[in-house]
Formats: C-alpha cells, sequence, structure tokens
C-alpha cells in the first residue's frame, strides 16, 4: 500500500472543475440506480479518499456518488464511501489499484 | 489607509475570498466530513477542492494536506508529532517564536536539544554552501530534524531551501520548513526542496482569512507523526483511537469551512496574478522605501541587501513605538517592536529596541513608500 502510494493522481485546479461538473452528471447515474441497476458501494476510511477516488475516477470517464456511510457498512463506524454501478466495479478497481488505492484499504457491498 | 503590516496578515483581502466566506456560510455552511446529506457533502467537496489545490500549488499529494487552527499550531503538531526523546534539532538564527519557543519548552523539559546555526547575515559571502556548512557544524548522531524559516519574517532574508533540502536528504535528517512568509510570495516546490514537512498560513501571502493553517507532509501515510489532538473526524468514528490515515488522522474536530473556502479563492488569487508579479510588487515597494528611508538623517535599514516583501529600521532617539504611533496617526499601519522574533533581533541587533517593519503585498504601490517617508522626515 505504501509503495504504491507514490503513482497517485493529484489533481489540478481544472480537473477539480471537471469532477465538479461530473458530480452533476453522477446524479443521473444514482437516479437510474433507483430504478433497478445493482448497485455497489466502495468504502474509504476517510473523506478526502473517498473523494479523490470520485476525482481519479472522473477522470477515466467512470461517474459515482460520494456517500457517507454508517456503522451498518463498517465494524469502525461511519466512514465515507463511492457509490456507483456494479456494472463498473472491475473497471473500478483496477483504476484504483493502478492510483494506488489498493485493494485492501477497499471492502465492497452489494446494495439493492 | 496604507496598510504596511502584511506579513501580520495580508489587507485587503481578494473580494473572491470575501465572497466565497459569505456564500461557505449562507450556501453550504453544513459540517463537512460528519453527515450524509448533501449540504455537508458539498461543505466536504469544497475543503477536498482546497487540498487539491494546496497540493497542486505546493507539488505535493492532497492526503498530506493538513488543515490546523494557523502556523504555530502546524509547527507545534509537526515538532511534538515527530521528535522523540533525545532528539536532536538543528534551527536558524532567524527563527519566529514559533519555532523557537516550542523547541526551547522541550528542551527546558529536557525531552529534546537544539542547535542555532549562523545564517551569516550581513556577510558578504553568505551564499548556500557557505550556510550548509554553518548547519554541518551542529550535526550529531542524535540529530532528527532541520526546521527554518524560508524567508524571515523581520526582513527580506530568505534561505537556500533546495540546498538545505539536498544537506538534508544527504544526512539522512527530516527537513521541516516554516513558510509563514514564504507562501504566495515565492515558489515553493516540495518535491523540488525535497521538505519533509512545509508549515503555511492561510492568511498571510495566500491572502485567506484567519483560522487557517497547513501542515504539508511528503509522506503522509509513514504514520511517522503522532497524533497532537484527538477527537472526532467523521471516520471510525466507534473506535477508541484516531484513525492511521492522513490527513483525516491529524484534523480532530470541526474544520474552519469559512477559513477553507476563503482560502481556496485566495490561492486561485496569487495564482492569477502569479508569483513573479507578486514579488516584483512587492520588491518594486521595498526599494521605494529603502531609497528614501535610507536618505532620512538617523534612519537605520537593517539587512537592506535583502530586497523582498519586508523592510526593517529604527530611527535614532525615536522609540519604535512612536514611530509606528505617527504613522498610525497619518492613516498609515505599520508594526513596531519585536515581531515575535526573539532569534531574529538577536542576529539583526534590534533585540533593544525592536524596530518598524514595514512589510508589503501586491496591493501596495511604491508611492505607498513616499507617503511613509513624507511623515518620517517630520519626526
Amino acid at each position: 500500500m505504501t509503495h504504491a502510494y507514490k503513482n497517485q493522481h493529484i489533481l489540478s485546479s481544472k480537473e477539480v472543475l471537471k469532477l465538479q461538473e461530473n458530480k452533476k452528471n453522477s446524479k443521473r447515474t444514482q437516479t437510474r440506480g433507483a430504478h433497478g441497476d445493482k448497485r455497489c458501494t466502495t468504502l474509504f476510511s476517510s473523506a478526502t479518499s473517498a473523494m479523490k477516488a470520485q476525482g481519479i475516477l472522473a477522470l477515466n470517464g467512470i461517474q459515482v456518488n460520494v456517500i457517507k456511510t454508517s456503522g451498518s457498512h463498517r465494524s469502525s463506524g461511519c466512514g465515507f464511501g463511492i457509490s456507483y454501478a456494479c456494472t463498473d466495479n472491475d473497471e473500478i478497481r483496477r483504476i484504483l489499484d493502478e492510483h494506488g488505492m489498493s485493494a485492501d484499504t477497499l471492502s465492497r457491498e452489494r446494495q439493492r | 489607509m496604507i496598510y504596511l503590516d502584511n506579513a501580520a496578515t495580508s489587507f485587503p483581502k481578494p473580494p473572491a475570498v470575501i465572497n466565497e466566506v459569505i456564500r461557505s456560510m449562507r450556501v453550504y455552511g453544513a459540517n463537512p466530513g460528519r453527515s450524509g446529506h448533501h449540504l455537508s457533502l458539498s461543505a466536504a467537496n469544497k475543503v477536498y477542492e482546497c487540498r487539491s489545490l494546496l497540493g497542486e500549488t505546493f507539488n505535493c499529494d492532497e492526503n498530506g494536506v493538513i488543515f490546523t487552527q494557523n502556523t504555530t499550531y502546524a509547527i507545534n503538531l509537526l515538532l511534538k508529532g515527530l521528535l522523540r526523546r533525545g532528539d536532536h534539532v538543528i534551527i536558524s538564527d532567524m527563527e519566529h517564536n514559533s519555532v523557537y519557543r516550542p523547541l526551547y519548552k522541550m528542551a527546558k523539559d529536557g525531552f529534546i536539544s537544539f542547535s542555532v546555526f549562523d545564517t551569516l547575515m550581513g556577510l558578504k559571502n553568505r551564499d548556500a554552501r557557505s550556510i550548509c556548512t554553518e548547519v554541518a557544524k551542529h550535526l550529531r548522531p542524535s540529530t532528527r530534524l532541520l526546521i527554518c524559516a524560508a524567508s524571515s519574517n523581520i526582513c527580506s532574508a530568505s534561505l537556500p531551501i533546495y540546498e538545505l533540502g539536498a544537506f538534508c536528504k544527504r544526512h539522512g535528517i527530516f527537513f521541516a520548513l516554516d513558510a509563514a512568509q514564504a507562501a504566495g510570495h515565492t515558489e515553493i516546490d516540495m518535491k523540488r526542496c525535497q521538505a519533509d514537512a512545509i508549515c503555511i498560513p492561510a492568511h498571510k501571502g495566500l491572502f485567506g482569512p484567519m483560522g487557517c493553517g497547513v501542515l504539508l507532509l511528503s509522506s503522509p501515510k509513514d504514520n511517522r507523526l503522532n497524533t497532537l489532538a484527538e477527537g472526532g473526524n467523521g471516520a471510525a468514528s466507534l473506535d477508541g483511537t484516531m484513525s492511521l490515515e492522513a490527513p483525516e488522522r491529524y484534523e480532530a474536530g470541526t474544520l474552519p469551512l469559512p477559513s477553507i473556502a476563503g482560502l481556496c479563492e485566495g490561492i486561485k488569487f496569487t495564482k492569477k496574478l502569479t508569483l513573479p508579479f507578486i514579488a516584483e510588487r512587492e520588491r518594486a515597494c521595498f526599494l521605494r522605501a529603502r531609497e528614501l528611508i535610507s536618505s532620512l538623517d538617523g534612519a537605520k535599514i537593517y539587512a537592506p541587501e535583502h530586497e523582498g516583501a519586508v523592510l526593517l529600521f529604527e530611527m535614532r532617539n525615536v522609540p519604535s513605538d512612536a514611530v509606528a504611533s505617527t504613522l498610525d496617526k497619518a492613516g498609515i499601519c505599520v508594526r513596531a517592536g519585536f515581531h515575535c522574533a526573539a532569534l531574529g533581533h538577536r542576529t539583526l541587533g534590534t533585540s533593544e529596541n525592536g524596530a518598524v517593519r514595514l512589510s508589503f503585498s501586491p496591493f501596495n504601490k511604491p508611492s505607498d513608500a513616499d507617503a511613509v517617508y513624507n511623515v518620517l522626515k517630520m519626526l
């Protein structure tokens, strides 16, 4: 985990603006989810990591929502996660791994 | 009114900063990183935007961007989180009390020891190599840290941070910068200067509001740094310990959202102006002030050869407080006295009477120096 960290991406201000624009689009993804698509959640231990993941994924064309997760999602209590269509699960895992956000910091759950 | 106390805090603030502070309280003023509703997530997003912007500006990962109450708290977090019993620290002879006092207390308590290196102020052969040689005189097997001000708060002298960073790497010691007077004035590239930590204020050269400082860490995941304060941070709430992951690990309690939101716009403002423009404007004010004040009978300028945002002077037979008070009556805000820099005043020879400090920002004009001169010549 520590070694992969060097490869993490730092967002420029332009990318942050793009991220904000993408967030608007991601709301539509969530709406589709509410109509029956299977949604997956990847959990992070901090809001910073969840938002960083969101930015990295947005630059790779994948829209996700940052969500707050409650104690029912993790044994140590609340945290943050990203919510997305489960069809993107493998691709998301690959991209985050590439950016040093390795799988051992993540856990995935399925929601209906 | 002419404001020449920008080393204490910059004034005025750009309108975009003020507007964003107001917007953060009117539009998205929820607690960032705590709740899952859209307002809290919007607030968290603004905090993240600021982290990213700081990371981009200082070339470090946003996970290494830790928000604190101010620069002093950032320095205390670094010193008290990093140092272990028996460690030795090297600092410069121009340090602010924000570095000197925590170390002084830790040394007095018998926890650590520290040495002060000569920055060769006033010497003609003052270059990076000779300064590194001075630092080397203080190296010990127990030396863990070199921490120094990138730029002084009482004159425009600066240290060769890139060479000092390389020196520290060669000797395997932690390198930290107090960039309170350098951030927003000169470029600081964390990776290029090989700094392990940089402490910066929101409210000075970056034009943010007061109430926020930043500790930048180059390796936020190595957990060498202990926490200084513990409490809620919105993560792992059922655990008794703080999470292991920076930056939240070091951010106990609610973050100052309005200050962070304002800082975000302040950074954008400095980027828009560009650092070379800012430095050139401040230097132009300095040069005019130096020219005029040095022509006055009884005036003495300290470290005049260092040209930049800060000019320190005294008027013979007139206490510095009286000079500042007279300038204030004429609508000119400056600072007099000792400027929280015991070591620096000793080094410059102003520790008995203090001195008057003019500190410039890009909002100043060289003609502001003329206004100072017109008052001083009447003393």
